[in-house]
């Protein structure tokens, strides 16, 4: 049961980190606010690597594709922030929802980035109705 | 109506972000792994920042005008990390997303209702079809695996 309240908390700060987030586009331009949300957590995970863990750090090894993160990390802080500040947060995490959703289901249509193939079945078009009504009226009343 | 595909393009970017961030943990361990995506999102921000002529972004005369509340976004980003991998480790997939998923629509509401004195019954029916929707997805989702696996 404490898991379940851990996972709650979990989404609240998401929730959080998305709305502040946007505050900050109040002050900083998108890649400052990249800045300032990345750079903060590396400093905060570096203590916790290097003082806490006591760990040595890794770089090298993965597949070339794995070290693309950080640019898609710059695409969805900047893009969340920015449109966060234009039609809020519950709007744009809706949406984002959506996308996720409909790109998780074409990723395993066509099982892309090796992932194995898991076509649609008729059973699942209702809940993607459900969503697309949900976020019609979270963005537009 | 530009705003809301860009929106829609974010989930898709989260989408492919995840697969990275899964493929990183495998290789790297989930915190090492977590600190590539900050290390090179921190420096190359930097250098955009400087190459877009923002660079006096970073004056000490700006940063001090900005509330320090408002850079807690970045600690509950890595908080919410921590706790979704504790977390989904215990539980299952379903309701790791359907919590999180409660929480995140939940607080963005009461924050849009905060910063912006935006608030509808409309959003939190919306919300509510969302959930629904997204369970519905991962019951058949899962039965349909389970299905499959028993042949």
């Amino acid at each position: 049961m404490a898991y379940f309240g851990l996972l709650l908390l979990a989404g609240i700060l998401q929730g959080m980190m998305v709305s502040l987030n946007g505050q900050l586009g109040n002050y900083y331009s998108m890649f400052g606010i990249c800045f300032f949300v990345h750079g903060i957590a590396l400093v905060l995970l570096l203590v916790y690597l290097l003082v806490i863990r006591r760990q040595k750090l890794r770089f090298t090894g993965a597949p070339w594709y794995v070290y693309l993160v950080g640019v898609m990390g710059i695409a969805i802080v900047s893009t969340s922030s920015w449109c966060t500040l234009h039609i809020g947060a519950a709007a744009m995490l809706a949406l984002s929802t959506a996308g996720q959703l409909i790109s998780s289901k074409l990723v395993d249509q066509f099982g892309l980035f090796g992932m194995p193939v898991v076509k649609l079945r008729a059973k699942q078009l209702p809940g993607y109705l459900l969503i697309i009504a949900g976020v019609a009226l979270v963005v537009l009343l | 109506m530009v705003y809301w595909i860009v929106a829609f393009f974010n989930g898709f970017c989260n989408s492919i972000n995840k697969m990275m961030n899964v493929k990183a943990g495998q290789v790297f361990g989930t915190a090492n792994g977590a600190l590539i995506n900050y290390i090179e999102a921190t420096f190359l921000s930097l250098a955009l920042l400087f190459l877009t002529g923002r660079g006096a972004e970073l004056s000490a005369e700006n940063m001090a005008r900005v509330p320090l509340w408002v850079y807690l976004g970045a600690v509950c980003g890595l908080l919410a990390m921590v706790l979704l991998i504790v977390g989904t480790l215990r539980t299952n997939v379903l309701l790791s997303s359907i919590l999180t998923l409660v929480g995140n629509l939940g607080a963005a509401a009461v924050l849009d209702y905060l910063f912006y004195g935006i608030f509808s019954w409309y959003k939190i029916a919306g919300i509510a079809l969302i959930l629904l929707g997204t369970t519905w997805i991962e019951k058949t989702g899962q039965a349909a695996k389970q299905s499959a696996d028993a042949e």
